[in-house]
């Protein structure tokens, strides 16, 4: 061993499930985020028109800038309205 | 038995099944790849040059083949996000899939060396093996899948090298010979930095356990400033002393580093957004105050240049943390289309002592004797050349009018920041005609307008759309966006202007330099 | 990427949407902040001059993986 001190974060993370998925979508709440870039409402209109289709209840939420992750009241709200969610678009 | 030898021996074996992973969530199997005719797998990874020789040859011949029936995936013996941008880098069109060690998909098709090409038939039989590059190989392995699908297959141009010899399957190595071949890195230190990831493309000082220590000096190794985004990697003194000294930073520079790592971790920055936006944006270090001196800082001739080891080194240490600690590296999570030199590291320091009017932390509320550093998201500089202007009048609209273009043509107003590094020669000009930095600041605003219809081209903004064509547009929202600093060599009239970061609602942050 | 695992940290099933370009950052991303079986799906670049219709159909495309992404059909969690 050399004896360096690394500039990374080598603190390994164990990894985390994701969350518990429903069967069907059908009566359940779901949220699309829009990221705020260019095209993105659009894009989330034809999804959002899908979703109802499928039966599920839509809302939406849009970031307040694109570059930033959410602000954490927002996750918050989105949390405790929400079944599923939809965010986009990245390009 | 190893597959390649089951093929000569006559007896084509069933293709085991892939334990892999690809970029769609379907998982990709050897009947989902051969469902339309048959498959080629093409073992590679990263650090083989066959392996990249191999996809650049047959790359661009994928999609067609795919459309035959014939598909083409390259499973790589690295991490996905490694195998999307090496494949892109050689040209790859087919899929691209990744295993993670023990590559348990290589051990079981019996891998020794990539490039390995493997040809499997709709029923799931291996037909052909092809190791290294070889071309009649190759070739022959084209015709047996032309065969099978019962179409005409394009092959590559038949060019030099015939045959090439490939590299070590990462499944073949055995945990002696890869920390034999790790350990003779040691040799050289240098070339062991690079090996780790840990430098910028340039060569880093290697950051020993002595060395840091003596970067940290009294400061508490463990004492975190927060968590560096993308990857949110844990700022610890430490760490960011590590990164000082990868940078070639003194031990006496240190505390300006640890100021401008707190400014830039300062959640009003924004250096998430910046770390992995497709804009230039870099970081840009402002130092004001006494420590400047203290530490021979450059504010005079040269000022944004190279030379100076304390405005260099300091620049590429805040670099360092957000390239490696944060894992920011441009080409991975930093997903600048250009860049620009100022991401290996851009710091200045004022000079006040030429400049007519109070430094900029002054007029962000410190005083004069405090030494600061200020942080602004910017773009490369853009030189502003006038020798000729006679009037502060003319000079002030000069240099306003340099910047019309910052950003993007007719993306007018800006919202955000435009830095102007006024040359001492022009600076002059304003103190000898007694203009203060508001009084010029507000004169370049105004001056730089043009009706809406003169910004319909290309990309604009809502506000150029809402406005009238004949309504009077300005370059800057307000005064308040144009940033002016004084720095640069007694003679020359060169001043300069950086655009902006922009959309992301960074802001310009300010932290004290506290003392060891 | 860091919203998905909030939001899945969090108990709440996401998927996020970008254009293909964005696939080798946000897997590393994901690794990075320790839930690589996050949910991305990508649709084909550009986006920014697609005509209404076209851009419709660049979602149809992409809303079957929607659903499976946030359903069990493909048996995740």
């Amino acid at each position: 061993m050399t004896g360096y001190v690394s500039p990374f974060d080598d603190q390994v993370r164990p990894e985390q499930p994701l969350a518990q998925r429903p069967e069907q979508l059908g009566g359940l709440r779901v949220t699309l985020l829009d990221i705020r870039k260019n095209r993105g409402a659009e894009f989330l209109d034809r999804i959002e028109t899908l979703l109802r289709s499928a039966g599920a209840i839509t809302a939406r939420e849009t970031k307040e800038i694109f570059s930033k992750p959410a602000a954490l009241d927002l996750i918050d709200h989105i949390t405790m309205v929400s079944d599923a969610v939809v965010e986009a678009l990245a390009d | 038995m190893a597959a390649h030898q089951r093929i000569s021996n006559g007896a084509a074996g069933l293709a085991p099944a892939l334990a892999v992973s690809a970029v769609s969530p379907e998982p990709v199997t050897v009947q989902s790849l051969t469902a339309r005719g048959c498959a080629v797998l093409l073992f590679v990874n990263e650090d083989c040059p066959t392996s990249a020789l191999a996809m650049r040859k047959l790359g661009p011949l994928c999609e067609e083949w795919e459309q035959a029936g014939f598909s083409c995936t390259a499973i790589f013996e690295d991490p996905l996000e490694v195998a999307i941008r090496v494949a892109r880098r050689c040209g790859w069109t087919g899929h691209v899939v990744s295993q993670p060690p023990p590559y348990q998909t290589s051990r079981a098709y019996g891998l020794v060396s990539v490039p390995t090409a493997v040809l499997i038939n709709r029923q799931g039989h291996i037909t052909d093996i092809v190791t290294g590059w070889d071309q009649a190989a190759i070739m022959r392995l084209i015709e047996r899948a032309a065969a099978i699908t019962g179409t005409t297959l394009a092959i590559p141009e038949p060019a030099s090298p015939v045959r090439k010899p490939g590299c070590s399957s990462k499944a073949a190595l055995d945990p002696a010979i890869a920390a034999a071949m790790a350990a003779r890195s040691d040799e050289d230190e240098m070339e062991e930095m690079f090996e780790r990831g840990w430098t910028d493309g340039l060569p880093v000082v290697p950051p020993t356990e002595e060395r840091v220590e003596k970067m940290l000096g009294t400061f508490p190794k463990y004492t975190s400033l927060g968590q560096v985004p993308p990857a949110m990697g844990e700022a610890t003194l430490e760490r960011l002393a590590a990164c000082a000294v990868l940078a070639g930073c003194r031990p006496v520079y240190f505390p300006v580093v640890v100021a401008a790592a707190k400014a830039a971790l300062d959640g009003r920055f924004n250096l998430h957004g910046q770390a992995v936006t497709t804009q230039p944006a870099g970081q840009l270090i402002v130092v004001n105050g006494p420590v400047r001196h203290e530490l021979g800082m450059n504010s005079g001739m040269g000022a944004l240049g190279p030379g100076n080891r304390a405005n260099l080194t300091i620049g590429r240490a805040l670099r360092l943390m957000v390239e490696l600690t944060g894992g920011g590296m441009p080409g991975g999570l930093d997903r600048s289309t250009l860049g620009h030199m100022g991401k290996i590291g851009f710091c200045i320091a004022e000079d006040e002592e030429v400049s007519p009017w109070p430094p900029l932390h002054v007029e962000r509320g410190f005083a004069p004797g405090q030494s600061v550093v200020t942080l602004i998201g910017s773009d490369a500089p853009l030189s502003i050349s006038d020798h000729r202007s006679r009037t502060p009048e003319d000079l002030a609209y000069v240099l306003a009018w340099a910047a019309a273009s910052a950003w993007s043509t007719n993306w007018w107003p800006l919202s955000e920041p435009s830095v102007f590094i006024i040359c001492p020669e022009h600076a002059e000009m304003f103190r000898a005609h007694g203009w203060t930095k508001q009084r010029l600041r507000e004169y370049m605003f105004e001056a730089v307008h043009k009706p809406a219809r003169d910004l319909g081209r290309g990309e604009t903004t809502p506000d150029v759309h809402r406005s009238g064509p004949d309504a009077e547009v300005h370059k800057w929202a307000s005064p308040a966006e144009i940033v002016l600093l004084v720095a640069g060599g007694e003679a020359g009239r060169y001043s300069a202007v950086l655009g902006p970061c922009t959309g992301m609602g960074s802001q310009i942050v300010s932290a004290e330099v506290e003392p060891r | 990427m860091c919203d998905l695992v909030h939001l899945e940290r969090r108990g709440v099933p996401a998927v996020g949407i970008a254009t293909s370009p964005f696939a080798d950052e946000a897997i590393e991303q994901a690794r990075l902040l320790a839930m690589p079986a996050s949910r991305m799906l990508y649709i084909p670049h550009p986006v920014q001059l697609l005509t209404e219709a076209e851009l419709a159909v660049r979602a149809d495309s992409v809303f079957p993986a929607v659903m499976r992404a946030l359903t069990a059909a493909d048996g995740a969690g």
